[in-house]
């Protein structure tokens, strides 16, 4: 999120609590900041879009391997090499599983970074002074501005909910 | 037992009191507490990193004495065109297993205790790789050629022959050390963060600030964090096993006696983790004792490596006892002569009864728990078991190539203080990088260790006498 | 298979059951790279001298006739061929040398020369890389200083004080036009020729004129001979002995068919030679004893009742009552054998042995009719053979008498060569002018006022003779590269003519003594290398019984105790050769030793004296001592401690700089050949560079080796181990033509000679003692050698090992950059320029035949050296692999012509270069896809194999297994 209300937590579980008021309340476009994952929150794993990217780039991979060794020995120049058929299918099995694994690590990583958003070095969270705590022992929870049931009452909300603090993020519409 | 795996850092007698997960108030202490390596100044550190920089120096002067003179330099000859650089080969990137094998198997089957030494043996994986990358290269005639072995348009129109198995290494190694290094880095990504917002000063600051690039904890990061993350590893396990295979197979695919065999791969894997297993505990306790992390790294961590340690023997044992009896039952005099003859009472006896001793002898002294439980006597042993798997690869080099088909052309091989000083080398070169690494890095994943004691707090709350603790499960851990 | 029944051993190297080689060998790469660079320089010798090989890229200046029909002119990058002649020790072999824009490159036999019959030893090919010695001394000099031809003649050519006469040292020589000239030179009066070689065959012109009054060369055939019995007699390879036997004794050897018959072989021998490798029975004892199993020999004979020549009865009388000897029994049944075989047997003696014996074996091989069948005798090629004019001791005595008034040594090296009771270096500093004509600065030239260099043969004209007559013109290929002179111009200088060109005196000669129109004769003697008809066979010499008589009855005196034998060297001859790489590089035939001598000694004897191979020993003869490494030998009679002389040379900046130990300090007259002696353990080791560390077999079918008798009761034994071996993939679409070789181990004696022949074909680099000590010879061709049996009587097997150019190689498919591959016509080719090094085809090569280039070794090559490289072969660099090609580059010419003359190419007419060489053809060559070609149907024989066949390599390099033919009668007790 780029813009809306923040409000720090001191702890996990006054997080959740503050996170299942706001569902109950019906917002929608509501984010956390904490310094490790917090289950409860984050539910169970997701097959995200990142693993069919993965998944691809392993097909795409090992096939580019097999069809490399295929082309350079069997195609582009094969000769006789100690009586061995030009198509040795049986070699050809190790360097295509590795370009496999390779291609789809190196795309899944960026692919990775990408989906969170990264690099991005300066970031308006960034700006508020104690958010740097975020990644060590603060929970924040941000509602965006874009949300439909958002107005700026939210941040008194927020602190009866427990919130120590509410920063506002970005200038109101 | 995942569930009570966690627990097992309950379960923990030693002195240093309870470990740091539960003494440390606050998440805050905690991360200072993990941190604080990284602030500090380290009295001893410039004497280290400076006599490993020497080495490494040595290193890099006898590597281009070798690429400007020749390998004649070595002891190699024919038949042993193969010895110390194939075997130095073999054994780092052997000793390269143990981290993706603890970080992504273990992760995979949820051994939770495997979070404090993780990032530890990732990076003893990552600089033991360069090791390994080093000899395949140096040990060329033409070392200058070496990228004939990568498939590329040139003038000549030739490509690589992929039906050898040193361009499956070429990839294999390559690949390793590419995926070893993403997981590795996005792994830190969540700790560069807290190094960076802990950062005391500026420059710090803006360094971890680039290396976390950006990092904000967010919950949309953390979904796609963990389940790439959790991905990696489910890549990288089978990968970690195809590689030594590969490297086995350098070996396997030639039909010479004592190579030509089909239980190099997963004796030459067993033989891997054996060997990454005892690197681990050799920096390991060092470093557990040196930043007084008894606290982190606990006794139950040394207890669980030391089975480790005893399993991956056992397997290793049982392929030395397998290989004669296959020699043995498949009745070729070539293979029965190597095996049953050359090994154990040739020229090169010695090295073949030291790889028992070391490798299956010694290593039955981790039975005793109160040996499993002291680091002292931990370190001692796999320093034993490195010495005999380097000894175990020579062995299965020098001794196959050295008594083959034609007693005419046999010959024995010795090593030149070329080949000494290279293997040397790059044992302080591997210090070297690793220093480097403890002094600029996170070296214990703080973010998983926070979760990991919220976890334990929260099911303390709800089984209160759950504090008693529960050696079972502690020692369930270490059975994955 | 025979060789598989019997007890295997290992070598004595191998005490330690596996335990590899005795003692670990010296770090050569523990030297900084300079210190390695400076050895390999000494061993290729010292700078670059290419001041006086500046000429050789020119042409010679007369023009010299091409061997065939060569285009007169010298084509680029087309060889030429010449024919010309070398000669050892008096005997002339004719050769045809291979030029190359100028440059003599490759030494072949002249088929029509009756003692090369188309083959060449070691000696005469390396003689080729001699010429190019940088090493070689280039000017005249007088006490050291730079002097003029001029200076020398009128300094030699003084008139000599009254009592004082001018003597002249040459070595043997059957060269006409040189005998021509010494006979003009002695006209002059006051010129005394002596000739004298330590190596000379002296003993058997004694022995020759013991038995028949006169001086005759025994003309041996071993083609008729069905019972061979050597006594200490290596005719199959010692030095100057003609290939001609080796080629005929192989022809009684061949078996194509178990119908042929085949000949046996004994060999009486002390120490193992290349014949006695090749012995069906052979039996080792001390050189002293030869004679007595001579005489029993005789004995057996007589007893068996042949012939009633004039006092032969007497003879027989004498043999009978000579004491017995523990022999008898052997030479019994020998004995038998060769009356069973009357008039088709020999009894040939070596030229280490007495004149008895010798005399001996003349009176067996009459007594049995032998002679005028399988020898008859002719006159010898060598200049005065036998006469006073070889006797050393008139000179010496001159010397003390100080009537020398100056001594002019025409070639050879008596200093450091004479025997050392001979003092020459003190006689000869009794002489107040001394001269010494050399083509290697030499102990004798540096003792001497006047040094000339001597001209190689390649680069001066000659002529020589062959054992049987034949005479032969040596032209020269180059222009001399040094400022030398030939022995021939030196005796000329003395004649009065000191300005004669080699030409000219050659010329000059054949104009007289050749006959019909010298241009002619001329032409076809330059051309067909051959210039007359052999000299006509001696009318039968009667061996004159009564003096045989004598020699049978005189009491043999029986010494006990070490005996030390000298014999010259496989490699260095009497120490001629030892400035040269190839040859010290050799391994010898039976020992595999490279770069080093040894004091040889049986295995009994050396466990008698606790000595091991590597052990330093002092060697003492007469007082004399020697220090010198030990090596044990199998085969190596008990109580004989043999060492080859020539080794030791002490004259620096030469390749044979401090290699091996000095066996002539302790040779004395008395004892030339075979001495009492002591040995003396000394402190230390001395380590040895061999080529093969592990002697035996370890049981394993790798040579075959049958009996006679079970090879005729299963003539297809072999068989199964050529069939071709179950695959996955089927065989590969044949090309045009399929090359493949065959190697009959029935015909090779591993001579050597092939080795060195593919060494100057394909520019094989040399590596020194270290790089051997280390593993790292670069042979493309070795010969095996293993010991089976009793070590003090072991069976010996030779093989011959190459790239076998496997159908599925095992080399390839590891290889991977694609730089070892298969070739349509079924090679197995190496493309240096496209290895990197890996060394993974050498780890899967079940042979071991292929070479790593571990350093530069080309590139360190002194300049003058590689001139003697073949320019259509590729020099390897650092880094790369090599291995035998079935010379390709002799293939691809041989194609290249036949595709210009839209032919087919004929069977045989690609040769390779160790086929070419081989005295006894055991190599065939050629398209195995035709079945008409020669090794095709050689390869139909039933003892065609293939080595390691249970792997399935399908090697198109096979081997016809070894049959002996043993005496059942000795094999019963």
């Amino acid at each position: 999120m780029h813009s809306g209300i923040l409000a720090e937590f001191p702890s996990e579980d006054a997080l959740v609590r503050a996170w299942e008021e706001l569902a109950r309340e019906g917002y929608a476009r509501v984010t956390s900041f904490t310094p490790y994952v917090v289950r409860r929150i984050a539910g169970p794993p997701a097959t995200t879009a990142v693993l069919w990217i993965m998944l691809a780039a392993a097909l795409l991979g090992g096939a580019g391997g097999y069809g490399l060794e295929w082309w350079c020995n069997a195609w582009s120049y094969p000769l006789d090499v100690g009586g061995r058929p030009f198509h040795a299918a049986v070699a050809f099995i190790p360097i295509a599983f590795e370009s496999a694994v390779l291609a789809s690590s190196v795309v899944g990583f960026f692919a990775m970074l990408i989906a969170c958003g990264l690099p991005r070095l300066s970031h308006p969270v960034f700006e508020i002074d104690g958010f740097e705590r975020a990644t060590v022992d603060r929970f924040w929870i941000g509602v965006d501005d874009a949300d439909p049931r958002f107005e700026e009452g939210v941040a008194d909300a927020l602190l009866r909910m427990g919130a120590l603090r509410c920063e506002r993020l970005g200038g109101p519409r | 037992m995942s569930a009570a795996a966690p627990l097992e850092l309950l379960a923990e007698e030693e002195t240093g009191g309870e470990p740091v997960l539960l003494r440390a108030g606050s998440d805050a202490e905690l991360t200072d507490r993990l941190l604080a390596p990284l602030w500090a100044r380290w009295a001893w550190f410039p004497y280290a990193i400076g006599a490993t920089a020497l080495g490494s120096a040595v290193l890099f002067a006898v590597v281009g004495y070798t690429m400007v003179t020749g390998i004649g330099l070595w002891g190699n000859n024919i038949p042993v065109a193969w010895a110390f650089a194939i075997t130095n080969f073999v054994w780092w990137i052997g000793i390269g297993h143990a981290g993706t094998f603890i970080s992504a198997i273990l992760l995979l089957f949820e051994v939770h205790w495997r979070t404090s030494i993780n990032r530890f043996a990732e990076a003893m994986t990552l600089f033991a790789v360069v090791q390994a990358g080093l000899f395949p290269i140096l040990h060329l005639g033409r070392p200058w050629f070496a990228y004939w072995l990568i498939p590329y348009p040139s003038e000549m129109g030739v490509w690589p022959q992929f039906r050898s198995a040193l361009p499956w290494d070429v990839v294999a190694v390559t690949t390793y050390l590419t995926v070893s290094v993403l997981f590795w880095y996005s792994g830190l990504l969540p700790d560069l963060a807290v190094a960076r917002d802990r950062a005391p000063t500026r420059l710090r600051r803006q360094a971890y600030g680039l290396l976390a690039l950006g990092w904000r904890g967010e919950l949309g990061q953390w979904r796609q964090f963990r389940v790439v993350y959790a991905v990696f590893a489910g890549i990288a396990t089978p990968l970690v096993l195809s590689v030594h295979t590969n490297v086995s197979f350098d070996f396997a695919i030639a039909q010479l006696p004592g190579w030509h065999s089909t239980i190099f791969p997963p004796y030459f894997v067993a033989g891997a983790i054996y060997s990454g297993f005892a690197m681990v505990l050799q920096l390991m306790i060092p470093a557990r004792r040196i930043f007084r992390l008894d606290d982190v790294i606990t006794k139950n961590h040394l207890d669980n490596m030391g089975k480790m340690l005893l399993v991956t023997g056992w397997v290793v044992t049982y392929t030395y006892m397998l290989e004669p009896f296959l020699a043995w039952y498949g009745h070729d005099p070539f293979e029965r002569f190597v095996m049953l003859r050359n090994r154990p009472f040739g020229h090169y006896a010695a090295v073949y009864w030291l790889v028992v001793f070391c490798n299956c002898v010694a290593v039955q002294a981790l039975w005793v728990r109160r040996l499993r439980t002291s680091p002292a006597g931990l370190f001692v042993v796999a320093c034993i078991v490195q010495v005999g798997m380097w000894s175990e690869r020579f062995m299965l080099i020098v001794t196959s190539l050295q008594r083959d088909f034609l007693p005419s052309s046999w010959r024995n091989y010795t090593p030149t203080w070329v080949d000494w000083t290279i293997l040397g080398g790059t044992i302080s070169f591997f210090l070297f990088l690793f220093l480097l690494f403890l002094r600029v890095m996170p070296f214990i994943p703080i973010s998983e260790l926070k979760e990991m004691r919220r976890e334990i707090v929260r099911r303390r709350a709800v089984e209160a006498e759950t504090v008693v603790r529960l050696p079972l499960a502690g020692r369930g851990g270490g059975r994955a | 298979m025979g060789a598989m029944a019997d007890p295997m051993w290992r070598g004595p190297n191998e005490r330690a059951g596996l335990g590899g080689a005795r003692g670990e060998f010296p770090d050569g790469a523990d030297l900084p790279p300079e210190v390695t660079r400076r050895g390999l320089l000494q061993i290729l010798g010292a700078s670059a001298a290419l001041a006086g090989t500046a000429g050789c890229s020119r042409g010679p200046p007369e023009d010299i006739v091409p061997y065939v029909n060569q285009p007169p002119e010298v084509r680029p990058s087309i060889a030429s061929r010449y024919a010309t002649t070398m000669s050892l020790g008096g005997y002339g072999i004719g050769m045809i040398v291979e030029s190359h824009e100028g440059r003599p490159t490759k030494a072949e036999g002249n088929p029509r020369h009756p003692a090369s019959l188309g083959a060449l030893g070691t000696f005469e090919q390396a003689s080729v890389l001699s010429l190019y010695d940088p090493a070689r001394p280039k000017e005249i000099t007088f006490r050291g200083e730079p002097a003029t031809w001029e200076a020398f003649v009128s300094a030699i050519t003084a008139p000599q004080p009254p009592g004082k006469r001018l003597h002249v040292l040459a070595e043997p020589t059957g060269s006409p036009h040189v005998a021509d000239l010494v006979r003009r030179v002695r006209r002059r009066g006051d010129v005394v020729v002596h000739f004298w070689t330590p190596a000379a065959r002296t003993n058997a012109w004694a022995g020759s004129r013991l038995a028949f009054g006169r001086v005759v060369e025994p003309r041996w055939d071993f083609s008729k001979a069905d019972v061979v019995v050597s006594l200490d007699a290596d005719f199959l390879a010692a030095a100057a002995t003609p290939f001609a036997w080796a080629r005929a004794w192989a022809a009684r050897r061949r078996m194509a068919s178990p119908a042929d018959t085949m000949s046996r072989l004994y060999v009486v021998e002390p120490r193992l030679s290349v014949t006695g490798m090749a012995a069906d029975e052979r039996l080792a004892v001390q050189a002293r004893r030869v004679r007595e199993v001579a005489i029993a020999l005789l004995r057996g004979v007589l007893a068996l009742g042949v012939g009633e020549q004039p006092g032969l009865e007497a003879a027989r009388r004498a043999s009978a009552s000579a004491p017995p000897s523990p022999h008898d029994a052997w030479a019994g049944a020998v004995a038998r054998d060769l009356y069973a075989h009357r008039g088709a047997g020999l009894v040939v003696a070596g030229d280490g042995q007495p004149p008895e014996v010798h005399a001996l074996a003349h009176a067996i091989n009459e007594a049995l009719g032998n002679a005028g069948s399988s020898v008859s005798y002719g006159p010898s090629p060598v200049f005065e053979a036998g006469e006073d004019s070889h006797d050393p001791a008139l000179l010496l005595g001159a010397i003390d008498r100080d009537e020398v008034g100056a001594l002019v040594v025409l070639g050879g090296d008596p200093v450091y060569t004479a025997p050392a009771d001979f003092e020459m270096e003190r006689r000869l500093a009794r002489v107040p002018t001394t001269a010494c004509l050399g083509g290697r600065t030499t102990r004798t030239g540096q003792a001497c006022g006047w040094f000339l260099p001597e001209l190689h043969f390649l680069e001066a004209w000659g002529d020589g003779v062959a054992f049987d007559g034949t005479p032969s013109i040596a032209q020269p290929l180059i222009r001399p590269m040094i400022e030398g002179k030939s022995a021939a111009q030196v005796l000329a200088a003395l004649a009065g003519a000191p300005g004669a060109t080699t030409r000219g005196l050659v010329e000059d000669y054949w104009r007289a003594a050749a006959t019909g129109a010298f241009e002619d004769f001329w032409q076809t003697a330059l051309v067909s290398g051959v210039a007359g008809p052999p000299a006509p066979h001696a009318d039968g010499p009667a061996v004159g019984w009564a003096d045989v008589a004598r020699i049978a009855s005189r009491e043999p005196e029986v010494r006990a105790g070490l005996e030390v034998v000298y014999f010259a060297d496989a490699k260095v001859h009497d120490g001629r050769f030892a400035d040269n790489g190839w040859l010290q590089e050799l391994p010898d035939p039976v020992t595999k030793l490279t770069w080093d001598n040894a004091v040889l000694v049986g295995p009994a004897t050396a466990a008698a004296r606790k000595l091991e191979s590597s052990d330093v020993v002092d060697l003492i003869v007469r007082g004399r001592t020697v220090r010198a490494p030990v090596l044990v030998v199998p085969g190596v009679a008990e109580g004989v401690a043999a060492i080859a002389v020539g080794y030791g040379q002490g004259v620096a900046d030469r390749v044979s700089y401090g290699v091996g130990a000095d066996a002539y300090r302790v040779r004395d007259s008395r004892g030339l050949w075979f001495d009492d002696a002591e040995l003396a353990k000394a402190a230390g080791s001395w380590p040895l560079a061999l080529t093969q560390e592990h002697w035996s077999m370890e049981g394993r079918p790798i040579v075959l080796r049958e009996t006679v008798a079970a090879y005729r009761a299963r003539p297809d034994f072999a068989r199964p181990r050529d069939a071709r071996s179950p695959s996955l993939y089927g065989l590969w679409p044949a090309g045009v033509r399929q090359w493949g070789m065959s190697i009959d181990l029935n015909a090779c004696t591993g001579c050597s000679a092939c080795v060195v022949a593919c060494t100057a074909e394909n520019n094989v680099p040399v590596v020194g003692k270290i790089g051997v000590a280390r593993g790292r010879e670069m042979h493309w061709l070795r010969i095996d050698r293993y010991f089976s049996g009793a070590p003090e009587a072991p069976a010996v097997v030779v093989q011959p090992m190459l790239c076998q150019h496997c159908e599925k190689a095992p080399c390839e498919y590891v290889c991977p950059v694609n730089a070892t591959v298969h070739s349509s016509e079924g090679l197995n080719e190496m493309v240096y320029n496209r290895c990197v090094g890996t060394r993974f085809c050498s780890n899967n090569c079940p042979y071991k035949v292929r070479r790593f280039n571990f350093f530069n070794y080309a590139a360190d090559k002194p300049a003058s050296l590689r001139l003697a490289m073949n320019p259509d072969v590729t020099v390897r660099a650092r880094g790369v692999m090599e291995k035998c090609t079935y010379c390709v580059q002799r293939i691809e010419e041989a194609e290249i012509r036949a595709r210009r003359e839209g032919r087919p190419v004929a069977d045989g007419e690609v040769v390779t270069a160790c086929q070419a060489t081989c005295p006894t053809g055991a190599i065939v060559f050629g398209d195995i896809a035709d079945r008409s070609t020669r090794v095709s149907r050689s390869m139909e024989n039933g003892r065609l194999y293939q080595v390691l066949h249970e792997l399935g390599t399908q090697p198109r390099t096979r081997y016809l297994a070894r049959v002996v033919n043993p005496n059942p009668e000795l094999a019963a007790g």
